[in-house]
């Protein structure tokens, strides 16, 4: 019964504020999204791995056997083994893209790729995830199914033909890609060569007859994920050495998978977690702003029979029952939002970025746990609020200070000091409405900044180190053709030859990708941060990432080897330059011609001229090759960026509604104490004018207080928090911007209009009431 | 003395509640001494000031005395937790206060089922308890009306049919007709004697002589000190009270 007079309180109190109610299940929903979002995406970016493995029930060992190699009895024979995929046929074969129907015939670039053989019925264990398009079918028609980042890479989509062709050339079938799947079986391509392509058998059979030529790909689910290396070696002593061609464990798919751009989900994550801490003191603000308001009721309540345990009970099962729609609505939004997010990232999937249970776990109950903490000091202050409360209203005093009165004396409106003045007579609440404004405003002047770096990236991608958008691969075409080409063309401002070559360092495991750029008298436009380019063979420039994994700084020598030849580079500046994951080590091309070393596969980076877009350039450029060149436009920054100011504009809106939340907190307090003084104030001698302007003073005040201390914080740390961000993500310093001054000005004109219109409601009406009130007596 | 009578239900001894605020100190109620049987319906008559408020509200447990006992049934209560007081008040003691004090949030009909259902009611019986002292208050239409709309001899009705939502077997009413008109007022007072008749304990605070008529003893306050403890002539107790004095005269006066 009780519980029922509980549940009744709560659903009047519900309905007579719906405002309220709306506001902490928005505020709370706001940030369980930007959670759940950043989570997303830092998981996508990171370990893409372990999404993918859940998403297709992976296997965690993959074996390529020769053929005839029996497996069936293996599941019995080594211990630990819990499934068993495949055996699929696999077999090595070439791609190319099919030419228009009526052309000479295909001539372009061909790719190697391996076909294996799976069944219209998508197997149980390590199952591609079809991401467009469909699976195989049983119809002669079926087509074929590419893994997505090979299909990316070769610019394929569903519907594309393709013609595939036996190592030895001897076949040649053309295909029609039924669908893109992704897989966790293996990395992304290029990091994972060769790319991927699932076939019926009968093609398999049709594009190499020769058996011999056919391997037998199985994979393997194991109890102990960990043991992988214990398995695989059980395995190979069980079949026999020489029937294993190739081993791949889920540690080195997962490696190879992440190192992907962790920024976006990293500035998020950030932001989320400023956006609950602002949730946090605008829920605290709400309830607590609330229970001064109620404390009538709350006496009431108390003189009904509610004890306090039952006061604290019913406000946190209230806040509880709000933070509960918050959340589920911060779920559908998030799984709403996910996709048009991802669908600026590239490379990041749906599947990639599921959250973790655990995660969800976290945040689901962070959130929760912050907002019941947020709702238990207030709602155990409305707990000892005694009973009398119901009738015995204690107005807040407080005393005109001095200074009041001296500036009072000197003239200064009336209704401006005792408006000031009011504002600080409830000094918690003042406290509170300070903090609860001043963290959003921070927020959002760091997001602003944010915002100003990503515009400066947008409109001069050369200054993070992306100043060529297109590269060239020769392909089929010799250098000297390729040269003139892209010579020929009229859209290319400049083109530097280019060589990548993996280098091994001393004391390091694995190999570091160098790029040979341009050549010391004509180097690549890199940009330059600290130091310079370099002029000389044997200088090179490097990224911070690279500076930190070599532990060296510039001005110093580093030693490495290209295929055994040693080379000495100086490091004679810093750039910035986002790609290979932020680790780049570039010099002149004659520097490896010089010492001797073997210059691998050349490129072409091509610098357009202003305003030309990247992908036309690229496309023309294969055309004009008869798709001989392999031309990519380097992923542009614009791309990706313009979702995070999408998502920076988001996040900034949760922030500005739990200012607001907190503004509307202080307007009704302050209605609700001056009451009484605005009849006061009337029989004084004030004007009505002049008393809504005291009234609206008192929000105004503590709003341009928080608002010069948030903003002046903000402008102190987002440049440096910028560039601390970026130099994690390898970077280095020197991208931050600050905020646009005219952002930054609408944004703290828009909070201070904000809160004298918030008051400006309630200090008219108030007024009103405060003169019934005098009438009256009560 | 204490305890003598098993029929005493409510006993106060040298109750005295101080008040400080901003360093001066207000005395509001001195060493007050009264009791109250099962099934009386006392009547405590004052000026305003005279501290009629703050008595009841120590009596009924919305304030801590600052000194002095109180025992409610036999059981010392003066002591005791706010969250004990609050058990005690759903189905011990139904508080109507001055003014109203309705909760803003919930409509008429809420407020009076709330409190039924803190007494321990069903659903269906909150209800039925609601209709029932509505009806008896002539408000059977404002169940669903927002009490701060209502006129405030209207609210003053609700509060009173709120304090009584649980059948509490005591009632303290702090002035339930200020501010009502003849026709309201009577309508209070039929509702007060039909409870009294039905064997109800009521303590009523007020300054009408009227209303303090149909009451069995009436007790006068005059600067937080009980001046005069009388019952009324066919009252079953006999003179407690040191002499009758003017308040309980004027009383006698209306009642002839």
């Amino acid at each position: 019964m009780r519980v029922r007079a509980m549940a009744r309180w709560i659903r009047a109190d519900l309905r007579a504020s719906a405002g309220r109610a709306l506001a902490i299940g928005g505020v709370v929903a706001g940030v369980v999204t930007a959670l759940l979002l950043s989570a997303g995406v830092l998981q996508g970016a990171t370990n893409p791995w372990q999404g993918l493995f859940s998403a297709t029930r992976g296997a965690q060992v993959w074996l390529h056997l020769a053929p005839g190699t029996g497996v069936s009895g293996l599941r019995a024979q080594v211990p630990g083994i819990e499934a068993v995929a495949g055996p699929y046929a696999a077999t090595a074969a070439t791609v190319q893209l099919a030419g228009q129907p009526g052309s000479a015939g295909e001539n372009g670039q061909r790719t190697r790729v391996e076909l294996r053989a799976m069944s219209a019925r998508l197997p149980d264990i390590g199952r591609p995830l079809v991401t467009s398009g469909h699976w195989l079918s049983d119809s002669p028609t079926s087509g074929v199914v590419l893994e997505a980042t090979f299909a990316q890479a070769l610019h394929v989509s569903a519907g594309s033909v393709l013609v595939l062709e036996s190592v030895d050339g001897s076949t040649r079938v053309r295909v029609r890609v039924a669908g893109l799947a992704e897989t966790a079986d293996q990395g992304f391509y290029p990091d994972q060569t060769p790319g991927l392509i699932w076939v019926l058998p009968g093609l398999l059979r049709q594009v190499e007859p020769l058996a011999g030529h056919t391997d037998e790909v199985v994979g393997l689910r194991i109890a102990d994920p960990a043991g992988s290396g214990v398995a695989v070696q059980q395995v190979v002593t069980q079949l026999g050495s020489s029937t294993v061609g190739t081993v791949s464990t889920w540690q080195q798919v997962e490696q190879s998978m992440a190192r992907r751009n962790p920024l976006l989900g990293l500035v998020l994550a950030l932001f989320g977690l400023l956006a609950l801490v602002a949730a946090v003191l605008a829920i605290v603000n709400v309830t607590s702003g609330r229970v001064l308001i109620q404390r009538a009721d709350l006496g009431m309540l108390k003189t009904i029979g509610f004890t306090p345990a039952q006061v604290l009970a019913m406000l946190t099962a209230e806040h509880a029952l709000l933070a509960g729609v918050g959340v589920v609505a911060g779920l559908v939004a998030a799984k709403l939002a996910m996709p048009l997010l991802l669908g600026g990232v590239p490379g990041v999937s749906m599947a990639a970025a599921a959250v973790p249970a655990g995660w969800a776990a976290v945040i689901i109950g962070g959130t929760l746990a912050a907002v019941l903490l947020a709702t238990a000091v207030p709602a155990w202050h409305a707990g000892r609020i005694l009973p009398v409360a119901a009738v015995r209203s204690a107005p807040p005093h407080g005393h005109l200070s001095r200074l009041a009165m001296a500036v009072m004396a000197a003239g200064m409106p009336p209704a401006v000091v005792l408006g000031a003045r009011a504002a600080f007579v409830r000094r918690l609440p003042a406290a509170l409405t300070i903090s609860g404004l001043a963290i959003p405003m921070l927020t959002i002047t760091i997001g602003l900044g944010c915002w100003a770096t990503l515009d400066e990236v947008q409109r001069s991608p050369a200054d993070i180190g992306m100043a060529a958008s297109v590269t060239v691969a020769p392909g089929s075409m010799t250098l000297p053709q390729a040269d003139r080409l892209i010579r020929a063309d009229p859209q290319v401002q400049a083109a530097y030859a280019s060589v990548r070559a993996d280098a091994l360092v001393p004391g390091e495991t694995a190999t570091i990708t160098t790029l040979g750029m341009g050549t010391s008298a004509r180097p690549y436009p890199f940009h330059v941060v600290q130091g310079n380019l370099y002029h000389a063979p044997e200088e090179a420039v490097a990224t911070q990432a690279l500076l930190d994994a070599l532990q060296v700084h510039v001005g110093q020598f580093v030693r490495m080897w290209f295929g055994g030849v040693p080379v000495t580079f100086h490091v004679v500046g810093r750039i910035i330059d986002p790609q290979y994951g932020g680790e780049v080590l570039a010099y002149g091309r004659d520097t490896l011609a010089d010492e001797g070393a073997t210059a691998p596969l050349g490129f072409y980076s091509l610098v357009l001229r202003h305003g030309i877009s990247a992908g036309v350039a690229a496309a023309r450029l294969e055309r004009a090759s008869g798709g001989r060149v392999d031309a990519q436009a380097v992923p542009d920054p614009a791309d990706q960026l313009g979702i995070v100011q999408g998502a920076l504009a988001g996040l900034i809106a949760v922030l500005a509604l739990t200012g607001l939340t907190t503004l509307l907190t202080a307007s009704l307090l302050g209605r609700r104490d001056h009451q009484r003084d605005a009849g006061v104030l009337a029989a004084m001698g004030l004007t009505p004018l002049q008393v809504t302007a005291a009234l609206v003073l008192r929000t105004t005040v503590l709003a341009l207080l928080s608002v010069a201390i948030g903003a002046g914080a903000g402008l102190l740390i987002a440049t440096r928090l910028i560039s601390a961000v970026s130099r994690l993500y390898g970077l280095g310093a020197g991208i931050g911007r600050p905020p646009s001054s005219v952002a930054l000005a609408v944004a703290v004109t828009a909070a201070i209009a904000l809160a004298a219109l918030a008051s400006a409601g309630p200090a008219s009406r108030s007024r009103d009431r405060g003169q019934a009130r005098l009438v009256t007596g009560r | 003395m204490i305890g003598e009578h098993e029929h005493t239900m409510l006993r106060a001894c040298s109750l005295t509640k101080t008040f400080t605020a901003n360093g001066s100190t207000t005395t509001a109620v001195r060493g007050a001494d009264l009791g109250l049987r099962r099934g009386e319906f006392a009547v405590v008559l004052g000026s305003p000031g005279s501290g009629k408020s703050t008595l009841l509200h120590l009596l009924g447990g919305l304030e801590r005395p600052t000194s002095g006992q109180i025992w409610l049934n036999g059981q010392r209560v003066d002591g005791l937790s706010q969250a004990r007081w609050a058990v005690l008040r759903r189905r011990e003691i139904g508080f109507m206060f001055q003014f109203a004090g309705l909760i803003e949030n919930m409509t008429v009909a809420d407020n009076v089922e709330v409190a039924a259902l803190m007494g321990g009611a069903s659903r269906r019986q909150a209800a039925g308890r609601r209709q029932e002292l509505l009806t008896e208050l002539g408000l059977a239409d404002l169940a669903g009306a927002a009490p701060a709309r209502l006129p405030v001899s209207e609210q003053q009705r609700v509060a009173l049919a709120r304090a009584m939502a649980a059948r509490p077997a005591l009632l303290l009413a702090d002035e339930p007709t200020g501010g009502l008109d003849n026709v309201a007022t009577l309508a209070v007072q039929r509702l007060l004697a039909r409870a009294h008749a039905d064997g109800q304990s009521i303590l009523l605070a007020t300054r009408d002589s009227r209303v303090a008529s149909a009451a069995d003893r009436v007790i006068s306050l005059f600067d937080g000190m009980v001046a005069d403890d009388a019952p009324l002539p066919d009252a079953p107790r006999e003179v407690t009270g040191p002499g009758r004095r003017s308040a309980v005269r004027e009383v006698l006066r209306l009642r002839d």
